[in-house]
């Protein structure tokens, strides 16, 4: 076989060969690179090294290369196979095929290249998708890390201090026990939700409206016994002057505070409430001195005892201040007005409305009375048609009418 | 199998004396190249022939051209209902031979290098078949005795497509016997004017002779000396089993696929094409290029198929087209080109 003739049929080889060994190999090297891609992905996501994904990858394009080596053995053009396609993709006649078996001469070779072409995208097909893989595992940015504080596991704090509170409260048995066993199983319900839901607006509101619940139970509470107390030592002071119509006044007074006492959320302990059932104020002089006196302290301590586990659960503060209230929302206080001469104005600190004005007040009294006129209503437009007749004074209206003496003195004297 | 192959000299002599057989008969069949061409690779290839054309086309013309230019001695037999088998082989004849009477065997008109068997179709199945024995075994027997026909010896059947009345359709075991079946087309325009200009009623034209028989048996001898690559004949097995129900999408239309006989006569004629063409080998065009006239007489259609219009050249032509001439596929990442 002249060696001219063997080069192109060895080409002619080469290429089917090759052909066949690619269309068995490049289904296995997808594979093979897929998996490689997605090892190192999730390699990169542990940021642990990721050269066991590479070998893996290496590994499986090496058996994916042998099987199918052994996949493509019976497909491999033999000499007078390739012969034969030259012969016919340069109209040879099958001279070569002839030539090869001894019969006639070889032709020359024609200047012409081999009679196959690649069929481009089915040859680069597999190479972009393996490269697309790797690539994309490679070079793909990790999503943002989690945080490593373990949000989802803690609750939210009211919880602990609702519980806090109903702990306290059974401890120095200030109230019945059934109130506190309440709260801790709506806690409990609480805290039965899934983890995901804790921090849920519904959850939060629910601990909220509890915590608001607790807090005005334990006022109204407190309060009942500390009226209740100040009432114990007013008769026991003015056991001697106190006129029937007046012992009859304050029986009734303490029938109330009895009753709110033994109602409502939070009810005061059954053996001081029986205490307080057997005291009869109308009969103020039969009443033992010392067993009044020792009521009014019960009752003092029990107040006493319940401002403190109500500061200690962070209900109320120590200086008297009714809380914040709920959920802080909302930018807070601002710092300046828009007005040019106000800049030089300090932040004001606001300040929460002193609960002690309210109290001797009770439910429906009527506190203030005020004869006055909102400026918008006073004011006359003056507008017809649409026209605007007058450019308003509501500003002065306010100040000479809204503003109370007090207020007037001391914002003159702060804008002089 | 042959071993010895033939030299360049010999392939150069060989088709250029073809090549001359094939003009002295284009001088005297006008516009009919093609249909020579294929005469001349059936007679290389020691086939018998079948000439299906309409009447008047030169079918009787074309077979005394042939035996003028071989120097072949040529018989026409007309078929007819009534001819009985013994009108073509020849009878025994009850003679007196040195005092003593004896049946002496009266050649027929089959003896003869070239037989012109002109409306085969119009014979009797009886008669049709006493062609079998003489075109199979180049022999006649009668009474007994074998009756050997000249060398070389060729049967020219001619058959009319379109007067099916009184005819008697040959058999397929008849049919296979016939290496090719051609049809003749009319010539065009340009055709007529030339038959216009060089023939004149009632005068024969007449061929030159430029082969002798025995040059002839030499040609056919030289036919088996054309190497057949693997390749070919591996097509043409592949061509040949397609045409078998079931193994192709063309076979759909077959009941009945090509014989061995087929396939033999096949890579006999692919020779004959190649030698006529000057190479000392087969190759796949040379297959494909006879095909159609081996294979077309062979298939037998289904009824489906024949009502579609669908003939045995166009399935065979179907085949042609369908058996890739590779055995062996290319991989999808590459095509020809």
């Amino acid at each position: 076989m002249p060696i001219s003739w063997k080069r192109k049929a060895s080409a002619m080889r080469l290429r089917v060969n090759f052909g066949w060994f690619w269309t068995y190999f490049s289904p296995g090297m997808l594979v093979s690179l897929a998996l490689c891609g997605v090892l190192v992905w999730l390699l990169r996501l542990q940021k642990v090294g990721t050269e066991p994904a590479w070998a893996l990858g290496f590994g499986g394009l090496i058996v994916s290369a042998l099987i199918a080596r052994s996949q493509c053995q019976d497909k491999c053009m033999n000499w007078e196979k390739a012969f034969s396609r030259l012969d016919v993709g340069w109209g040879l006649n099958h001279r070569l095929v002839s030539a090869l078996q001894g019969v006639g001469d070889w032709p020359m070779v024609p200047d012409a290249k081999i009679p196959l072409k690649v069929k481009s995208g089915f040859f680069l097909a597999p190479l972009l998708l393996g490269a697309l893989f790797l690539s994309s595992a490679w070079y793909l940015p990790l999503p943002p890390e989690r945080s490593t504080l373990d949000t989802t596991r803690m609750e939210p704090p009211d919880w602990k201090t609702l519980e806090a509170l109903a702990d306290e409260l059974e401890e120095q048995d200030l109230v019945e026990e059934d109130a506190t066993q309440a709260l801790k199983r709506e806690v409990e319900q609480l805290r039965q939700k899934p983890m995901e839901e804790w921090y849920d607006p519904s959850t939060l509101e629910a601990t909220d409206r509890l915590r608001s619940r607790m807090h005005r139970d334990s006022e109204r509470l407190m309060q009942a016994m500390n009226h209740t107390s100040m009432l114990l030592q007013l008769a026991d002071t003015g056991r001697d002057q106190l006129t029937p119509g007046q012992q009859q006044a304050m029986q009734d007074y303490l029938q109330q505070m009895r009753e709110q006492m033994g109602q409502g959320g939070l009810q005061v302990n059954e053996n001081l409430l029986q205490q307080l059932r057997e005291v009869d104020l109308t009969r103020l002089q039969q009443i033992d001195r010392a067993q009044l006196q020792q009521l009014e302290q019960a009752l003092m301590e029990n107040g006493e005892g319940m401002e403190q586990a109500l500061v200690a659960a962070g209900l109320i503060s120590m200086d008297g201040d009714s809380g914040m209230g709920g959920i802080s929302r909302g930018g807070g206080p601002t710092d300046l007005s828009l007005r040019d001469f106000e800049t030089s104005v300090e932040p004001v600190v606001p300040m929460a409305l002193d609960p002690g004005s309210m109290e001797n007040a009770r439910m429906g009294d009527l506190l203030e009375v005020r004869d006055t006129v909102h400026g918008d209503e006073r004011t006359d437009p003056g507008s017809i048609g649409g026209a605007v007749a007058s450019e308003g004074g509501s500003g002065e209206v306010v100040w000479d009418q809204d503003v109370l003496p007090a207020e007037q003195k001391v914002l003159k004297a702060f804008f002089k | 199998m042959t071993t010895e192959t033939l030299t360049e000299k010999d392939l150069k002599m060989t088709s250029e004396k073809l090549a001359q057989v094939r003009r002295e008969l284009n001088q005297v069949l006008f516009g009919q190249e093609a249909l020579i061409d294929q005469v001349v690779i059936c007679l290389l290839a020691r086939g018998h022939l079948l000439l299906e054309g309409l009447p008047g086309l030169g079918k009787t013309e074309l077979v005394r051209a042939l035996s003028q230019v071989l120097g072949l001695e040529s018989k026409r037999i007309q078929f007819t209902p009534d001819l009985l088998p013994g009108d073509i082989t020849g009878n025994p004849m009850l003679q007196d031979v040195d005092g003593e009477r004896k049946f002496i065997f009266q050649p027929g008109p089959l003896f003869s290098q070239l037989v012109l068997a002109d409306e085969i179709n119009r014979a009797s199945p009886k008669t049709q078949s006493a062609l079998l024995e003489a075109m199979q075994e180049h022999r006649v027997t009668s009474m007994g005795e074998r009756h050997t026909l000249p060398e070389p010896f060729f049967v020219l059947a001619t058959q009319n497509p379109i007067e099916l009345e009184g005819t008697y359709p040959l058999p397929e075991a008849q049919l296979d016997r016939f290496l090719f079946k051609l049809h003749i087309q009319a010539g065009g325009a340009d055709v007529l004017q030339r038959i216009v200009e060089n023939r004149q009623l009632g005068e024969e034209a007449k061929g030159a002779e430029i082969l002798k028989p025995q040059e002839l048996q030499a040609l056919m001898q030289q036919v088996k000396r054309i190497y057949l690559p693997e390749v070919v004949s591996n097509y043409i097995a592949r061509l040949v089993h397609a045409s078998h129900k079931g193994e192709s999408e063309a076979s759909k239309s077959i009941k009945y696929g090509a014989s061995p006989r087929a396939a033999i006569g096949l890579a006999a004629a692919g020779r004959a094409r190649a030698l006529m063409q000057g190479r000392e080998n087969v190759s796949y065009e040379d297959i494909k290029a006879v095909v159609v006239p081996v294979l077309q007489h062979r298939l037998v259609l289904e009824y489906h198929a024949k009502l579609e219009g669908l003939d045995g050249s166009k399935v065979a032509e179907a085949l042609v087209e369908e058996v890739p001439a590779h055995a062996d596929k290319l991989p999808p990442v590459l095509k020809e080109g």
